[in-house]
């Protein structure tokens, strides 16, 4: 645990502060438009041919990457605030940011690789 | 470099709930972070969506009634809830760091709004998918 004597050990706060409040802004401007075509396909006004006429075009694949790339790395960022809180045994909050930070790529590398397949 | 003494290491550090009266904006920011790892755990619900909607006609029909049933609507309402909730504090998150709303009046007021927004966001939905 940190005592009130000390600072953080990451060295690195400032930088991590910046992105997380970049990409946030980044995420307010897309994923709203994201979750108002999910309903859009739930409620039956939006059909696949029609999803998939927004999500595969060049405009489509470039801000859903961006998306992903925002989110997954605000989600990273803000989940490490969290458990650099609350666990405070170093030998079970490594391996979880490990834990995290893997899953975190391999979620990236997932998502891109349905995003840049379809139509090929 | 002195020796850490031993009285720095008895002393609170911040995230330390039980020594605090509650109050609306720690409930406010506490619901943030909540709502945060309900979002992150919407990440892989979210791919498995987008992977079966833009998949063959079947594999959308068969994502659609998933949508439709109980844990899906349930999975749609809460990470719906919880995106409207972390962006309307996220924004009063922005607004306090650049020095706006910090008096302690309005750090309460806009802590109401904030749960406001979660609240009226969660009625509006749920009617949505009911």
């Amino acid at each position: 645990m940190l005592g009130s004597g000390r600072y953080g050990t990451a060295h690195n706060g400032l930088g991590e502060w910046y992105v997380q409040r970049l990409t946030a802004v980044i995420i307010a401007l897309l994923l709203p438009v994201v979750f108002v075509i999910l309903l859009a396909v739930y409620n039956g006004s939006l059909g696949q041919m029609e999803l998939l006429d927004l999500v595969d075009g060049y405009v489509g694949r470039m801000l859903h990457t961006l998306l992903l790339i925002a989110v997954l790395t605000h989600a990273y960022l803000g989940v490490k605030v969290i458990v650099e809180d609350y666990v405070h045994v170093a030998a079970l909050r490594i391996p979880m940011m490990g834990a995290m930070l893997t899953g975190v790529a391999g979620f990236g590398i997932w998502w891109l690789s349905v995003i840049w397949a379809w139509g090929s | 470099m002195p020796a850490v003494k031993r009285s720095h290491r008895a002393r609170p550090v911040s995230p330390r709930l039980s020594v605090y009266r509650w109050q609306l904006p720690m409930l406010a920011s506490l619901a943030h972070r909540i709502s945060g790892m309900m979002l992150a755990l919407f990440v892989p619900v979210y791919l498995y969506l987008l992977t079966g909607l833009t998949a063959s006609p079947d594999d959308f029909m068969h994502m659609l009634d998933w949508m439709h049933s109980l844990p899906g609507r349930l999975i749609l309402w809460m990470a719906g809830s919880a995106l409207i909730y972390h962006l309307v504090n996220g924004v009063r998150f922005i607004l306090l760091d650049a020095g706006w709303f910090e008096a302690r009046d309005s750090m309460r007021h806009t802590a109401r709004v904030s749960i406001a927004a979660g609240v009226l966001a969660a009625l509006m939905l749920g009617g949505y998918l009911w």
